[in-house]
């Protein structure tokens, strides 16, 4: 059952139309990514959906609700801001406490609640302090804390964590999946970054140009871009014409604009039911644990990653025999 | 190298202050005519300054004139500042020539309209007086509370404020005043100090019938110039205690900003001040 | 329901508005207005016009301001350069203090000027004495009470002025600018004839620029030093405006409508003159 379901969203900002035709529904409890380069418009769908921006046309409706006409603040939907947007001159526990205030709960109860999600964030002993004394990783928690303690039906993230270094960022967003699932929030978090979406996400939604361009488990989309545009975005996808496949493969059973291959799909050992092609290894790059090789062959440039064990072999290969297997080409679309 | 630009700083301060000295010394002295020298030092003046009851009526007509003026700056102009730049950003392209127009236009242009508009006396002079020095702090009130907007990302507050259930005045009231309270006190001080000391339009347009404190002065001056120097130090003091006071009120807040909002608050200092404190004097 | 927050926030505008418009916008329309009418405000022609630029009684006060102002702003503007450039050296914290000391000292411009220099420079000021007792006869050459005299008046609030919108751009000089420039072979000559000094022209020219709008329309100091024996814009302006028995306010007006013509005319230039060299700058 969907849980929040926008329909044929419309929405214009300063005299351009940033989401066009826009439909989607989500299930309680899960955290959606909305993933793509800047300017697709995901953020513009989050507020959107907040109610910070007006919606030209279209629905949107959130438990049975239809929340298309009201204000942010009757949406029970709750948003993190990329900047945090923590209010300066309140401490730590009255930034928390802010939402429950507006709702007019007694003290008491609010000082038990915010105790209990400083705790759960791990800030409980920053309650008094203010938030220009945090660290961004702090303040990002403190931000969270914040819009969670009012229990929103839906929990919208810009951007949460791109202030962030590269590891606070890996940490953080980990707490913030592992906060998901105890807490059961439905969340959309809205990212550019496609290994923090797949980390994370249960559904990830891939934008362009103001629509979703694909939308499915990280496998699908990962495993199965259904076009060039997620193809090129997500992953390091090897792209073929029709004419190369068929020189490959023989005849087409599906037809399709180009093809797509992960790099991590090409062997360079031979294997059942794949095609070789010959070529010569002209870049090598160690990635960490990945070393990515460039392989001129007839069809272009190729990618072949391969998991780095430290292999001596691969250095000195200067002319190498790649296999293919036909399985693992991806027809996409336009 | 370093030597040379302490040389130079201290001449730049000595020369700014010998004047100042000078009007000191002269507040001081018995007499100082055709000397180098004052022929003898009197706290006389002070004392007959102070006790005289026009010396006393001026300064409390600078101070209402300023108080009156500055509330109402207050109260009209930061709202707006902030709501135009908040929620209605088309508007800014409009706003920003406005407000910014005052720096253009020097003070005894808009005097002689507000004289040929309002010499009939529709509206009470003082009024006049008021608006047109209104007009004149608007330049840096604006860049004073804009800029301060800015540093805390004011729009960002005003929605994560409304996100979480505030209606707009009580999240402008609770979060955004105290935010920028240091730039509004910085702004206030600027124009606290430029309204104190007004000559001009006060000059043109009420004359002799308002005397504030730099009318008095110059009233003075034409009589007694030991008189003159002791109304001088007086009013340089007064400032200087005020500032002080608002300044000490900045440092107190200072405890609770980052970094960037302490930057913030002497940029308008350096960028908004010289235009009315040093123009058109 | 944006749209009704839209039209209740502009309604909140309003009551700046209004002040704009009675204290701003109407009183510089009808100035406008009555620059081209007569005595009466009635009629329409331009010889108010004419007459500012054909009497010397007139057109006098331009030229003597336009003197004053080119003079004081040069002298403000070399002398607040070396300042300038010191302070930027300077640690912040001299910095804050010395910014702080232009503000304080900048109260001082006006009446109080006036009188302290001629406690200095007049006829039986102290410098004066001074420079009598050693050989050096001031009054010979030198009348405070001149145009002269009101130009070096005027340097007592020029330089202060020109140093806090100079030194952001000398501050601005980033240390590294020489040492990439070194290291990539410019000499230091080069390196000042090529990124140096087009860094800081625009901001020396807007200052000087400035300044001498600043000189154009300073009153009180001319005002308390000088009252009406010498002939400048803004006292003209004035005088004309007041009840005085030569009171002839659409004259006043006329002046003020050239005057600000000048003066827009000025900042334009300006604006042009800083597109030219930094078109990095918007």
């Amino acid at each position: 059952m969907s849980y929040l379901t926008i329909e044929n969203l419309n929405l214009e900002l300063g005299g351009k139309m940033i989401l066009k035709d826009l439909n989607l529904s989500i299930e309680k409890g899960q955290l959606i990514s909305l993933l793509g380069p800047s300017g697709c418009g995901k953020s513009t769908l989050l507020r959107g959906i907040s109610g910070l921006n007006s919606i030209k046309s279209g629905k949107v409706m959130i438990d049975g609700r239809d929340i298309t006409k009201l204000a942010p603040k009757k949406r029970e939907v709750g948003m993190v801001f990329q900047s945090y947007a923590l209010f300066p001159n309140l401490t730590v526990a009255d930034n928390v406490a802010f939402g429950l205030a507006m709702k007019r709960i007694d003290k008491d109860t609010v000082s038990k609640k915010v105790a209990q999600i400083l705790e759960l964030v791990g800030l409980e002993d920053k309650a008094k302090s203010y938030p220009g004394e945090l660290s961004g990783g702090q303040q990002q928690r403190v931000a969270l804390a914040r819009s969670i303690v009012v229990e929103p039906k839906v929990l919208l993230l810009d951007e949460p964590l791109s202030a962030l270094d590269a590891q606070i960022r890996k940490q953080l967003r980990l707490e913030l999946c592992r906060l998901q699932k105890k807490l059961g929030i439905t969340m959309i978090f809205v990212t550019h970054d496609q290994e923090e979406a797949m980390a994370i996400s249960d559904r990830i939604f891939v934008m362009h140009d103001g629509q979703i361009a694909q939308e499915g488990t990280p496998s699908q989309v990962y495993f199965h871009p259904s076009n060039e545009f997620v193809a090129g975005f997500i992953g390091n996808y090897n792209k073929l014409n029709k004419e190369q496949i068929e020189h490959l493969f023989g005849p087409l059973i599906e037809e399709g604009s180009t093809y797509a291959l992960r790099p991590e799909a090409i062997e360079f050992t031979p294997q059942d039911d794949a095609v070789s092609v010959v070529g010569q290894i002209i870049e090598r790059h160690i990635l960490g644990n990945v070393v990515r090789c460039t392989v001129q062959t007839q069809y272009g440039t190729l990618w072949v990653d391969r998991m780095n064990q430290g292999q001596a072999v691969l250095n000195d290969l200067k002319d190498v025999t790649l296999f293919i297997r036909q399985e693992d080409v991806v027809t996409l679309h336009q | 190298m370093k030597k040379m630009n302490r040389c130079i700083i201290t001449l730049f301060v000595a020369f700014m202050c010998l004047p100042i000295l000078v009007t000191l010394v002269y507040s001081f002295a018995t007499e100082w005519g055709k000397s180098i020298l004052p022929s003898g030092y009197t706290f006389k003046w002070y004392a007959q300054l102070y006790q005289d009851p026009q010396f006393i009526a001026a300064i409390s007509r600078s101070l209402i004139l300023t108080v009156v003026t500055l509330a109402a700056v207050l109260v009209i102009l930061v709202p707006s500042i902030a709501l135009v730049a908040i929620y209605l950003p088309k508007f800014d392209h409009l706003f920003k020539p406005i407000v910014l127009l005052p720096y253009a236009i020097p003070g005894v242009v808009l005097a002689t309209g507000l004289m040929r508009t309002y010499t009939n006396g529709l509206v009470p002079l003082f009024a006049v007086l008021s608006g047109g020095l209104f007009i004149y702090s608007l330049p840096f009130m604006y860049q004073s509370v804009r800029s301060s907007l800015q540093e805390i990302d004011g729009t960002r507050l005003m929605e994560a404020a409304e996100m979480l259930g505030a209606s707009k005045v009580y999240a402008f009231i609770r979060i955004l005043l105290p935010n920028i309270k240091i730039g509004i006190m910085v702004g206030s001080l600027l124009t606290f100090s430029a309204f104190f000391g007004e000559f001009q339009l006060t000059n043109m347009i009420l004359g002799g019938d308002f005397e504030t404190i730099r009318i008095y002065m110059l009233r003075v001056m034409k009589v007694n110039g030991h008189l003159s120097s002791a109304v001088v130090m007086t009013y340089l003091i007064l400032l200087v205690i005020i500032s002080a006071l608002i300044i000490k009120l900045t440092n107190m807040n200072r405890k609770r900003s980052s970094m960037m909002r302490e930057e913030a608050a002497f940029k308008p200092i350096v960028k908004g001040s010289p235009a009315h404190e040093l123009l058109n004097h | 329901m944006q749209q009704h927050w839209k039209r209740q926030a502009q309604a909140c505008l309003l009551p700046l508005a209004a002040v704009l418009l009675l204290f701003l916008a109407v009183p510089l329309v009808i100035m406008i207005r009555q620059s081209f009418g007569d005595q009466n405000g009635d009629g329409f022609s331009f010889a108010n016009f004419m007459q500012i630029l054909s009497q010397p009684f007139y057109y006098d006060a331009f030229r003597n301001s336009f003197f004053i102002s080119i003079y004081s702003a040069l002298a403000g503007l070399i002398l607040a350069m070396f300042v300038a450039a010191a302070l930027a050296r300077m640690n912040e914290k001299a910095q804050e203090k010395i910014t702080l000391f232009i503000n304080m000292t900048a109260n001082f411009a006006g009446v109080p000027l006036a009188f302290a220099y001629i406690i200095l420079l007049g006829n039986a000021g102290i410098l004066t004495l001074i420079l009598q007792h050693m050989g050096i006869p001031l009054q010979s050459f030198f009348n405070l009470y001149s145009w002269q005299g009101l130009a070096l008046t005027y340097v007592y609030f020029q330089v202060p002025l020109g140093v806090l919108f100079l030194y952001p751009a000398f501050k601005g000089m980033d240390q590294r600018w020489g040492e990439a420039a070194a290291l990539l072979g410019a000499s230091h000559f080069s390196f000042w004839a090529r990124i140096g000094i087009p860094h800081i022209l625009p901001s020396v020219l807007g200052t000087f620029i400035i300044l001498f709008a600043n000189g154009m329309g300073t009153y009180e100091t001319a005002y308390a030093l000088v009252g009406g024996t010498v002939s400048l814009v803004t006292t003209r302006i004035a005088s004309s405006v007041s009840g005085d028995i030569f009171a002839q306010p659409q004259i006043g007006s006329a002046m003020a409508v050239l005057f600000s013509i000048l003066m827009i005319a000025v900042l334009l230039v300006n604006q042009y003159l800083l597109h030219l060299f930094r078109r990095d700058i918007k």
